[in-house]
């Protein structure tokens, strides 16, 4: 790790190991597909919160857990990148997993229903996107939330509410 | 809906999601009420379709190798232009000092230290370049 990066100290090195160990790149990288429902701006995303981790290494202090800095890091390029017009949407269907399903018959219908979410979840701001996903995939509570997103908790449970609704809508 | 059930409603999403915990009143109404007996399966069943877009995740050693070079790139980058930044202040320094010594009346004695140290100091070379060749061996 020392060769890979010059000028860190023991305890940063551990960190930066930390950011490819423990789930930690997993983390990023599944957050941000689900986000972006692109593969390769997820790719360039994830490529980016690393770069943007190893070099600040020095100002995470372990206060929160290092996948939670990680996703902070994540959801604030992926708002740089929206600004930059740089979003679209791509994922396919069939790249997703489909693992509960016994027939044939129960996974086109699924993957139907699965498809017109995705096509309303794409319209639906990103923000509200950004707090169900931390809430229902990775069970940050609204405190964590409101840290990451830098939003008051009161308008993180209102955007899962409203998320919630709308999801409601297509079942 | 009524303004009961909608609160309710709310409250159920809080303790799905484990914000709060399920109080003996809302256990009560669940019971009773189908409206938000359906709504609190609705969340499981929600769950479970939204579970589609959870994938297993492989590491891509490309990913992790590019952000360290460009990590390295980016620290270089900074590390040339301090040293621009150090070498553009100390020049300056020392432009600002030998003009000052020249306007002070130093001028012909800057001229001799200036030929002395462009004698000199081609002179120190052979023994810099064996200095440093012997570092290099231990």
């Amino acid at each position: 790790m020392k060769d890979r990066i010059p000028q860190v100290k023991p305890v940063e090195i551990i960190y930066l190991d930390d950011i490819i160990k423990n789930d930690n790149y997993k983390i990023i990288y599944g957050y941000l597909l689900k986000l972006t429902m692109n593969e390769e701006l997820t790719k360039d995303i994830t490529q980016e919160v690393m770069v943007k981790a190893i070099l600040n290494i020095k100002k995470f202090k372990g206060q929160s857990k290092l996948s939670t800095w990680l996703i902070s890091i994540a959801s604030n390029l992926y708002k740089d990148s929206i600004r930059k017009n740089k979003y679209t949407s791509s994922l396919s269907v069939e790249e997703l997993s489909i693992k509960d399903y016994q027939n044939i018959e129960e996974s086109v219908i699924n993957k139907d229903t699965i498809r017109r979410m995705e096509s309303i979840l794409k319209d639906l701001p990103y923000e509200k996107r950004m707090v169900f996903i931390l809430k229902n995939y990775y069970d940050y509570s609204y405190e964590e939330i409101s840290t990451i997103l830098k939003s008051p908790i009161g308008t993180v449970r209102s955007r899962l509410h409203y998320y919630i609704k709308k999801l409601r809508s297509l079942i | 809906m009524s303004l009961n059930h909608q609160k309710i409603q709310e409250e159920l999403l809080d303790i799905y999601y484990g914000e709060k915990h399920m109080t003996e009143e809302i256990r009560i109404h669940l019971d009773t009420c189908s409206e938000c007996a359906t709504y609190w399966k609705e969340l499981d069943v929600l769950k479970n379709r939204m579970s589609a877009y959870d994938r297993e995740v492989e590491i891509d050693e490309r990913i992790i190798g590019r952000a360290f070079s460009k990590s390295n790139i980016i620290v270089e980058r900074k590390k040339n232009l301090k040293d621009l930044l150090v070498f553009a202040i100390i020049s300056s320094l020392l432009l600002a000092l030998l003009g000052l010594l020249i306007y002070m009346g130093y001028g012909k004695s800057v001229i001799i230290v200036q030929i002395i140290l462009m004698v000199c100091v081609p002179l120190l070379i052979p023994f810099m370049i064996r200095q440093r060749l012997m570092e290099e061996e231990y």
